[in-house]
């Protein structure tokens, strides 16, 4: 895939960018602070339909301004692709691909541009909470399978109401059986949505970690057996969706005291976490700084790798002030396992934490408070 | 500039109606003002005949002028025949795609958080109806959002008991529409429930 033009209005501090990009790679320079990070927010957008940052819609909106615009013209391996997506501060949206309005335009931009964001943010990945693996399972398969979203989507809904009716009962001093009467009407449908999101979850996490063990060999020298293991809150987890269905049931009658004492929904893929081993010891309490390091960067290019296996597209690379963080070799390991033709956007705050290798041919953009400064290279 | 104070107050009357925003509120304040006296008169003797004559019927709960309303008291129709919607409206529409039976208006659907539960829906006043007339068949027609989908299983196993036969409506392609335009989602579900060709 290629990104050839983006155009951004009213989106957070760009009152009106415009870039017409023709070369595989771009920095993006400038101090801290001046929106550099914002632009490829953006393009993160346009493959995952949501923001890794912003909390809601409306923080994505230019402030005082109704909508944010986002176009972009896109290169397939064998199609024009042009999409317009408009944010309004209202939280509603509106979506156009190739100039037909679509009706659902969170999920209708799924499946259509797919990149991989590779930020500071993402060495959190091994020590930081569950949600933050979570929501990383997640971006990724949005982009794989847009299934998977509408299964979330009514998963997530039907836990708020489970865990509002828990609430309520204890509020109301419902009776025992009127409860477990109204639990089971949710948690049927939590079981349906929930084994199907474990289903495709499990399935990534398979895929994936073939790819990641073999780059973490390679980055290690061949000491570092990486490992990647879905830890379930739902016990007897399994790749069959009939028997996956069985044992979430059998899970949920055995928390049903639990779930009524802590009036909150405890068993399902919104409390499962995933965990990463080296050499079979957690990496959570073991990895050092530099292992984490080599952990998520063995992560990055496997994603890049399942999605192109599996979408048949190279997506995007999407680099976040990350050579800031990553030493010499490991930069260099990065940049000789990407496909050659793969268009990589960079942030930095200075040139100089870039190797001269990626400054070849590379658009360089200056920044400096929402706005292009000049254009060398 | 501030709008005078009756303008202000008329603007946040609209405001408080469903689907209504500050602009549009303001758009039909404008236009009321503008309306002669007679017309307004007539508008508001409107609102109120509304409320006051306006009664459930004690039988199917549907809003109607007589109780029992006009569909529960018409011989011609299928007496053995039920079907469940949520709100008037969708009684409304079912009755306008030429259903025979009789209907039982539940007055929402199921949703914690918004502080409803089977209790706050016309379930007891279902089963008591149950109990008297000969009910053959009961057509849950309800929407297919997970409040729906939570409301259609809790209805089929309070009723299935009480009634040998619990359907829903079908789910599938809209009529008319073209297969490539249809969504995924709608198609799987179509492809679940497809038929035999008779």
């Amino acid at each position: 895939m290629f990104l050839k033009k983006l155009k951004l209005t009213n989106f957070r501090n760009y009152a009106d960018f415009e870039q017409e990009f023709n070369t595989l790679k771009t920095i993006i320079i400038g101090p801290n602070a001046q929106g550099k990070t914002n632009i490829l927010e953006a393009i993160n957008i346009l493959a995952t339909s949501v923001s890794d940052r912003a909390e809601r819609d409306s923080n994505l909106v230019s402030w005082n301004n109704e909508y944010a615009l986002i176009f972009a013209d896109i290169q397939t391996k064998d199609d024009n692709l042009n999409i317009a997506l408009q944010i309004n501060s209202s939280g509603r949206r509106k979506l156009k691909i190739n100039g037909v309005a679509k009706r659902a335009p969170q999920a209708d931009l799924l499946g259509n541009f797919f990149c991989v964001m590779f930020s500071c943010e993402d060495l959190y990945l091994i020590k930081g909470s569950p949600s933050v693996r979570r929501s990383w399972l997640d971006s990724i398969l949005f982009q794989l399978d847009i299934k998977y979203h509408k299964a979330l989507q009514d998963y997530q809904k039907s836990v708020t109401q489970k865990n509002a009716l828990l609430k309520n009962s204890y509020e109301s001093g419902m009776s025992r059986k009127a409860l477990k009467e109204q639990l089971d009407i949710w948690n049927e449908q939590i079981i349906n949505f929930g084994s199907e999101i474990l289903i495709k979850r499990l399935g990534f996490i398979e895929e994936i970690k073939v790819v990641a063990r073999e780059f973490q060999k390679n980055i290690s020298k061949g000491n570092e057996e990486l490992d990647l293991i879905y830890q379930s809150t739902v016990t007897g987890i399994t790749s069959n969706i009939d028997q996956m269905k069985i044992s979430f049931k059998k899970s949920l009658e055995e928390s049903f005291e639990k779930e009524i004492a802590r009036g909150q929904s405890v068993i399902g893929p919104h409390r499962d976490d995933l965990t990463f081993l080296i050499n079979e010891k957690e990496a959570k309490s073991f990895a050092s700084q530099g292992q984490q390091r080599s952990i998520v960067l063995a992560l990055k290019l496997s994603e890049l790798k399942v999605i192109e296996h599996r979408k048949g597209e190279i997506p995007v690379l999407l680099l976040d002030d990350v050579f800031a963080e990553l030493d010499e070799s490991r930069q260099d390991f990065l940049l000789h396992n990407l496909p050659p033709n793969i268009q990589t956007f960079i942030t930095t705050t200075h040139i100089s934490d870039i190797q001269k290798e990626l400054l070849e041919n590379a658009k360089v953009i200056k920044i400096e408070s929402g706005k292009v400064l000049n254009l060398v290279g | 500039m501030k709008y005078t104070k009756p303008l202000l107050k008329l603007i946040e009357q609209f405001q408080r109606f469903p689907g209504v925003g500050p602009k549009s509120a303001e758009r039909m304040a404008f236009h009321l003002i503008n309306q002669e006296m007679s017309q307004l008169e007539e508008f508001s003797k409107a609102i109120i005949e509304a409320k006051t004559q306006i009664k459930k019927c004690s039988i199917c709960q549907n809003l109607s002028s007589n109780d029992p309303c006009e569909i529960c008291t018409n011989y011609e129709r299928d007496k053995t025949t039920i079907c469940l919607v949520s709100e008037s409206k969708d009684l409304a529409a079912i009755d306008r795609a030429d259903f025979k039976g009789l209907y039982h208006v539940l007055g929402g659907l199921i949703s914690p958080i918004d502080g409803i539960g089977p209790d706050n829906l016309t379930i007891k006043e279902l089963i008591g109806r149950l109990g008297k007339d000969d009910i053959k068949e009961i057509i849950v027609a309800l929407d297919s959002s997970t409040e729906g989908e939570a409301t259609t299983l809790y209805l089929h196993r309070i009723l299935s008991p009480l009634c040998n036969r619990i359907t829903r409506l079908g789910f599938g392609l809209s009529v008319g529409a073209e297969l490539e335009y249809a969504d995924e989602l709608t198609l799987s579900r179509a492809l679940e429930s497809r038929t035999l060709i008779s």
